[in-house]
Order: C-alpha cells, then structure tokens, then sequence
C-alpha cells in the first residue's frame, strides 16, 4: 500500500466511495465520493496528537470490539494514508456541538470540522473491482448461543487476538474476564455447508486459518490445549497439507470429526457438546474459548455496486465472472475486472495470483490501439426502428443509446458495450435489431441444416 | 368468547393440576373452554412407532369430534398432542390421505380448524397486555428458568425461535417475575422413554435441572405434562442417583399465571406436586434484594460480531 | 415386504435408500456426514449406531445392520436432530420410519422394552380409547420383567389423584379398536 501511494501514476482515493460510472471502456467516467474525512490530507503530518487529545473513546471496528480506539484515530497500524479520520458519529463536537480539542492540539492546523463530502469525477480506461467479504451473521446460529456467550468468538477475533501489535499483545484471552485461556474449542463450517440457514457453499479458506492459529496459539501460550471440530479438512494449496499436519503433530491441536450441536455456558466455562464421528461418541468439552470458523459472504454494500457496475451476481451476490475456468476475472462488462473475494472467498495466494491477472488484463486493453471485441453484436436498422425504445430498458450492459437522426430518435447499439446477449432482439417489436451472426434467416438455415443432415450423401 | 378444548389423556390424570388450571385461567380472561365430546388418546409417540396411518387417524377423529360439535378453534395444553393434531390437520389437504382417514375413522373433517398450543393461545389470542392488566399480586421473586421442552420447536406450537423462544419469558415477565437466561430450555428430557429407559430420563432430566440451578432459577416453568413429570416427580430419584440437590419447583405456566392473579396454592393444585412450591410460594411475590453478582469486567468493550 | 424388493435391494445399491424416500418421503442423499445430528443426540452415547452413522447405512444399502440397530428405539422423537440439520433431513422422520420398518419386517427390535411399551401402550388405548396408566404401567412392567419398576411412587401417586384405579372408557372406542385394527403400517404416498 505505502509503495502504491508513494507511485506518481497511482492516485489512491481511501475512504472514498464510486457514486455513478458511465461510459465504456476507454471510456469510463467514475464520479467517486470522497467523504469528508475531517482532516485535511495535505496538511496532516501524522504526529497523532490530536488522537492523544481526544477525549472520546469508543470500541474499535478493527480490533472487532475487543479493544478501543478514540474518536479521532487511524483504523490500525499500517493505514495508508497515515492521517487519522474524525467519526462523526461518536465525536463530541458532531454530537454533542463541543470540545474542539483535536483542532487545539494539531500544530499544522490539518483539523477540518464541518468538512463536506466531496464529489471527484475521473476518467478511467478500465475498472479493477476488488470488494472483498464479511462475515455471514453467525448469531442466527441460536444454538451457539446467538451472540449472548461472550467467550464464542470469530476467527478475525483470533487474528487480533494472535496479533503481537493488537488489543490483547498477542494473548489470547477470554473476552468475559480477561484471563488467557487454556482450553481453546475451534469450530469450521458456523454458516458455511448449511442450507438451510447459513450458506451452501464451502467457504475455502477457513480451514487453513484455523491451522495457523491452533498451532500459533500453542506457540504464546504452551500451556493452550486447541481441539478443532471439522467435518472435512480442505487443504489443497502448495504445503497446506503439510503446515495442517504440522499444526496436528507438533502442536498438539487435537482434530475431532463432527459438527457441534450447541454451546452454552457452565460456570465461567462454555461447554461445547459435540461428537467424533470416527469412534461415534459423543463428547462435552468445557473450553475457555470457542472461535468459530464464520461462513465468508460478499462485503455489505457490493449489491449497490454491482448495480452501478451492472456486473451480474450469483445467488449469494458474488459477482460473476465470464466464464469459471477459461475468463475468470472479466467480468460482462468490457474493461471491468474483477479479483480476490468479491468473486468468491479466497485466499491470500489466489487473491495475488488473480489481481495480477486482472492488472494483466487492463494493460492488454491499454496496449492496443484498436479493441477487438466479438463479431456477436446488436445492430440497428435505422430505418425500421419506431423509437419505442423497449430496447433501452431490457439491455443489461446499458450498451444501448439513443441517438438523434434528423428529427427522429433511434436506437443506437454503443459496439464495445454489447455483449451479444440478444435480449434488445427479442424485445424489438418491430424486428429493426439484430444479432450480427444470429439473424433469423441465419438461424433458419441452420434448422434446415440441421434436418435435411440425415439426407446428405 | 368460546374456544374448543382438548386437554389429553395425561390431562386428566398425571396432570389433573396442569387441566384444572388452564381451565381457570382461561375463564379469567374471559373465555369459555368447550371441551371435545368423547375425544380419544392422540397417539402419542407410540401410535407413530407402530402404524404411521393410525398415529394420523386417531388425531383426526378428535379433529373431526371437534368440527361436529361446532367448534372452530381448539386449544391443546399438551405439545405433544397439539403437535400430532397439527400433523393430521395438515393432511387433510391431501384427498388421498384425507379419503383414507375418512375410511378409517368413518368421519370427515375439513381441515378448517384452528389449533393453538396454550403458550400460542396466551401470546397470539390472549395478549400479553391482558395478562398484564389481570396482575394482582406481581411475582417479584420468581426467578423462572424457562423450560420449553423438545416439541413446542415442532410446526405446531409455533414458538418464535427454534433455539433461543421467548414466549414464556415474555409470559413470565408479564407476570412481574424474572425468567434466568437458562442455557437448557428446548432440550429433550427423555420424554416418552420414561416407562422404558428410567436411567436415560433420569441423566437428561438432570442436565436440565442442574442448567436451572446455575442459571440462578428458583423454579422452573413448563408447558408440557411430560417435562413437567419427568422434572417433578423424578426429581428426588435424579438428586439420589447423581447426589445432588435440587429442590426445584416445576410449575406449570398456567400456575403461573393464576398466582398473579391471587390464587391459593390449594387452587393451584400444588398438594399434587413432588417438589414441595411451598418455600417458593414464601418469597414469590417479594422481591430479591440481594444484590446480583456483577461479573468482573476489565476496561474493554464489549466484543462485536 | 413382497419378495421382490428384497430381491432388488440385493441388486440395486440404492435400494435403501429410495425404500425409505418411498415409506417416509425423506431423501437422505443430502447428508453431508457433519455430523450435527449426533452430536446434539442425547441417546446417541447408548446405542450402537449414531444417528450420522444410520444415515450411512442406508447408503451403504445394509438393511440388514439397519434393521438389528437399537438408535431408533432409543430415540425420544424429540427433533433436535431434524431441527439442526444444516441439509434439511428429517432424521427424526428417518428413524420413526426404522421402527415402523423392524416392525413390518417382523425382525426382533433391538430394544424390547420400548418395543413393549409401545404395544403396551396401543393395547390400552384399543381397550378405552384412552390411556389407562396404572394398567399400562403393571402391564408394561409385567412384560419387560421389572415388576416392582416405580412402584416406590405408587402410594404418592394416589394419594395425590395423579394415577386413577380405575380406565375412563370413552363412547367410541370400538372405533378406537377399529382404527387401530385396520390401520396400515405406512401411509401411502404418491
């Protein structure tokens, strides 16, 4: 990040969000949101003085609640860029009219309250959509307790809690009372291969992280006992095998076959009821700490986007590529790209290998001084068209413009746009569009083809 | 108001103190039970374990009683029965099976009947502002561990959660007491298996008990005879067998309701419990002044998912 | 059973399978082996098969380990099984059709107690239409060779009018008697 904010062909816009994109590709107009952020990019050096002077504290969104931050802060360490952000939901002066502290303590004067959002139109050649996931709600789950016990938590609770930097300095610890806990309960698949409540899909990466903090776990506290309830364990990625059979055999994480059926507390214990599958029987085990492996879904907001995008979406509302295997970070819409988890969860390694792909394909775009696109496109008869437009509202790639000929209005096909799908074909009532390849004499010759094949010598 | 009535066989024997209850304290908000004419056992889980066409036809001659005698709604204190009634009230939207019941019980039903759980009937017909305002005497002391039992999660009893209800505590609370957040409250305790395998009712129900202990409970509150046998009168075998103590009250929510209302123990039928209520009766309506236990909490927010 | 599906279940390894889809209208080709089912199961600890493991066996096609398995007498129907399920199976479902299948199969239940209380149990109500506790109780207890069982609460029980001397018999029950006669073991489906 800090590398890509430094390059002078990068123009980084955070806490920014894309209100409208027109255009085509070559040819985008992105007019991008840039909320107000309270302090001013330019002048702000980062000293952090004003986050000392702040007197507000509220839970930290980074640390999942498990540590706090000021009203004023930088999201977490490594924030690019390193200039804090005013919450105006918390912030006395936005709440409450007073305090002003922030802009006292600021040397260079960086502190803007009141600022407004600021509306940026760019033009852009190609768009990179990289939205990546949440987690699935997994307090539907009533039987885990619904979100009232307070020792299950998430596996990104873990990850801050394994952090040497983070809210806890690397100890994990039970959120009730704060004391390292001994017994650690992981449970895979919370709302993934489920259904009827959860998702039905394996979300792909929470096996491999479960490892990774069973066995980091054993390395701050040796005194942890990890148990991992899955039902099968995923690990096909370059040594995932060998590093799960590590966190197994080195670290003592014990691996017990079955999904739990509930958790409830006993004492300052939760008592996790499960079963190995392998041997049939049933078992409670009381743990300090139950981290559950929470199903992966799009991040919140990626429906507004595709819509903006017009990138279709599976049922689940990850955006759809072209095609699985052979197009698997185009999307529909030529010059957008898609990578990482907006698609589907993935990994780290799989995340880089298709961003590059991705960045691949925006320079093959750039490269060429003339686009090739599919002959399968829609075609006007001017003349023919009685400019009802149905066309205009069944095109899902909006590829199609109205354009003015004289003193009449036509429907016009914008060529790099249209992907061929037909829709405007059958929509037309008066037949004035057509699918270059698939005209309906093209098509009947192929069913005459097709019938007198039997007779051909 | 006038509402059928189906109190099942337990009703009128091991649970003679659940009917006597539900009936008064249906009549305390005004409503008439008309019971079922001559109305037959339901089945139980053994008609389903041993003919599948007998433990839908048996229900559906109640169903079809019931639809002679006029009556439009019917309540069945009993999720048990009130579950296999639901089961063959909904084939009767299926001819094929419905012609068979016909043939078996040589009655027809319809299908138009409405079918309420009593925890349903208080909630949906009654109102929890009704119950509310026919508080005399607030159970400030109760602290009620909620038991729902296994089958009031079935179609029928419509419970608002499968996992985490809360339609008893919103009776309870409604009644000035507190309902304990207790970790047990839909678990099976061994139900039917207690004529069978003791032992196995004797652990579960345990489970349970020992869940309302922890949870602070000084009752616990039951919509379901069965529970409430096997909670009650197993209670002293399950302290003996596993040597514990319990001493845990199992009353039935419609008690509940009528001792907001004023009503004696000797109304309440509690001479028929086990468990003695007669030490949860001195402090029930007075209110807990010992402070709760605060847990300790370090300075740390509370954690978000 | 006619001959001929055993004759089928010998051949097509699906047999099993699509006979319970048939008796009960439950596909168990869902199951995902997550074993949720056993693990919330409280009797699963006392049988010989867990609820999970039933499951495999009606893929596996063996009827015949099926049919000798104690899991389904010791099954309380209590549904947590069903309602947990993550693939939607009624398990519970499953396994009432498993009693209901040892029965019409006429092969010796693996658990006779609960067996007899069944029967027991239809008995009384053929006789009154009702339940009859005191005599089911004796009855029962009379057959599963455990005479003295509870007599301990006998004298509280009386004395408290929660057990009665003597049967309600309702007006219908040789209607009673009648549906029970002529009851079919398994509904028909289309």
């Amino acid at each position: 990040m800090t590398e890509s904010s430094q390059d002078p062909n990068i123009t980084l816009y955070t806490y920014s969000e894309v209100e409208e994109v027109k255009g085509y590709v070559g040819n985008f107009e992105v007019t991008i949101r840039k909320k107000a952020r309270s302090v001013d990019l330019d002048t702000c050096t980062g000293c952090g003085d004003c986050i000392q002077k702040c007197p507000k504290r509220v839970t930290s969104e980074f640390d999942m609640g498990l540590g706090r931050r000021k009203a004023v802060y930088i999201p977490y360490g490594q924030a690019v860029p390193n200039v804090p952000v005013i919450d105006k939901d918390t912030c006395l002066f936005y709440t409450k009219g007073k305090c002003r502290m922030c802009e006292e303590a600021c040397g260079p004067q960086a502190i803007r309250l009141g600022q407004e959002d600021e509306l940026i139109t760019e033009k852009v050649g190609a768009i990179v959509v990289a939205t990546g996931f949440d987690q699935w709600d997994w307090t539907k789950y009533g039987e885990y307790g619904g979100g009232e016990i307070e020792n299950v938590i998430t596996g990104l609770h873990m990850e801050r809690m394994l952090e040497s930097t983070g809210p806890t300095a690397g100890h994990v610890v039970r959120p009730s009372d704060g004391k390292e806990a001994e017994t650690v309960v992981f449970i895979q698949c919370a709302g993934s291969r489920d259904p009827e409540r959860g998702v039905s899909y394996c979300s792909r990466v929470c096996c491999m992280y479960t490892a990774k903090h069973a066995l980091m776990l054993k390395e701050h506290q040796p005194n942890s006992q990890a148990y991992v309830f899955y039902i099968d364990v995923r690990a096909p990625g370059k040594n995932y095998e060998e590093f799960y059979q590590k966190a197994q055999r080195d670290h003592g994480a014990i691996y017990v076959r079955g999904r739990p059926s509930k958790l409830f507390e006993r004492g300052d214990k939760v008592v996790v009821r499960g079963v190995d599958t392998l041997t049939g029987k049933t078992l409670e085990i009381e743990a300090d700490l139950v981290v559950l492996a929470t199903a992966l879904v799009p991040s919140k907001g990626s429906m507004e986007l595709a819509k903006k995008l017009n990138i279709p979406h599976d049922e689940y509302g990850f955006f759809s590529e072209v095609h699985p295997k052979l197009q698997p970070v185009d999307s529909v819409t030529k010059g957008i790209f898609l990578t990482g988890a907006c698609q589907f969860p993935r990994d780290i390694p799989d995340t880089v290998a298709m961003s590059g792909a991705a960045a691949a394909g925006v320079c093959a775009v750039f490269s060429q001084d003339n686009l090739t696109i599919e002959p399968r496109i829609a075609e006007v008869d001017e003349d023919r068209c009685s400019s009802c437009f149905n066309c205009v509202d069944v095109c899902p790639f909006g590829a199609i413009e109205i354009a003015t000929r004289g003193d009449r209005k036509v429907a016009h096909v914008q060529k790099s746009l249209c992907a061929g799908c037909g829709n405007c074909a059958s929509a037309c009532r008066v037949r004035a569009i057509d699918v270059d390849g698939f005209r309906d004499h093209q098509i009947y010759a192929q069913i005459r083809g097709a019938f007198e094949w039997g007779e051909r010598p | 108001m006038e509402y059928g009535y189906f109190p099942g066989c337990s009703l009128t024997s091991t649970a003679k103190e659940y009917d006597e209850t539900v009936r008064a304290m249906v009549k305390s908000f005004g409503v008439d039970l008309k019971e079922i004419q001559d109305w037959n056992c339901c089945g139980a889980t053994p008609a389903g374990a041993v003919s599948e066409e007998a433990s839908l036809a048996l229900p559906w001659r109640n169903l079809a009683l019931a639809e002679g005698q006029e009556l439009t709604q019917v309540l069945s204190p009993c999720p048990a029965c009130h579950s296999h009634m639901c089961s063959s009230h909904e084939v009767a939207d299926d001819a094929q099976i419905a012609k068979r019941m016909e043939e078996l019980t040589e009655l027809s039903y319809s299908g138009k009947i409405e079918l309420r759980h009593l925890l349903d009937f208080l909630i949906e017909e009654i109102g929890i502002e009704q119950i509310k305002e026919k508080v005399t005497k607030p159970l400030l002391g109760i602290k009620a561990a909620c038991y729902y039992g296994c089958l009031t999660r079935l179609h029928g009893a419509k419970v608002d959660d499968r996992e985490r209800p809360i339609k008893i505590q919103q009776v309870v609370e409604a009644c000035g007491g507190t309902a304990v957040s207790f970790s047990h409250a839909t678990d099976c305790c061994g139900a039917s298996l207690v004529l069978s395998k003791t032992g196995t009712v004797l652990r579960l129900s345990n489970e349970i008990l020992a869940a309302a202990k922890r949870a602070g409970a000084n009752c616990v509150v039951v919509v379901c005879s069965v529970c409430q046998g096997n909670l009650d009168m197993r209670q002293k075998a399950i302290e003996k067998a596993y040597s514990v103590e319990y001493d845990l009250p199992v009353i039935y929510l419609s008690q509940l309701v009528l001792m907001s209302q004023g009503a004696s123990p000797k109304e309440l039928g509690f001479s028929k419990h086990f468990v003695k209520p007669d030490a949860l009766w001195e402090k029930a309506f007075v209110a807990d002044d010992t402070p709760k236990k605060k847990r300790k909490k370090k300075n740390r927010g509370r954690i978000t998912h | 059973m006619s001959e001929q599906e055993t004759k089928t279940s010998h051949t097509d390894p699906h047999a099993l399978r699509k006979l319970i889809l048939e008796l009960s209208g439950v596909d168990i080709g869902k199951c995902i082996q997550c074993g949720k089912c056993t693990a919330g199961c409280v009797v699963a600890n006392e049988t010989d098969w867990t609820p999970n493991q039933v499951m495999q066996l009606i893929r596996l096609n063996d009827m015949e380990t099926l049919l000798g398995s104690s899991m389904f007498w010791y099954c309380t129907s209590c549904q947590t099984c069903t309602v947990r399920c993550p693939v939607g199976i009624d398990i519970a479902k499953v396994m009432n059709t498993m009693r209901l299948l040892v029965l019409d199969k006429q092969v010796d239940p693996a658990e006779t107690d609960v067996a007899t209380v069944n029967k027991v149990f239809m008995r009384s109500l053929k006789a009154h239409g009702r339940v009859f506790e005191l005599g089911l109780v004796m009855n029962k207890n009379f057959r599963t060779g455990h005479p003295f069982q509870d007599a301990s609460m006998g004298p509280a029980m009386f004395s408290k009018g929660k057990i009665g001397l003597k049967p309600h018999n309702i007006k219908g029950r040789q209607r009673i008697k009648s549906i029970i006669r002529n009851a079919g073991r398994f509904l028909k489906r289309d």
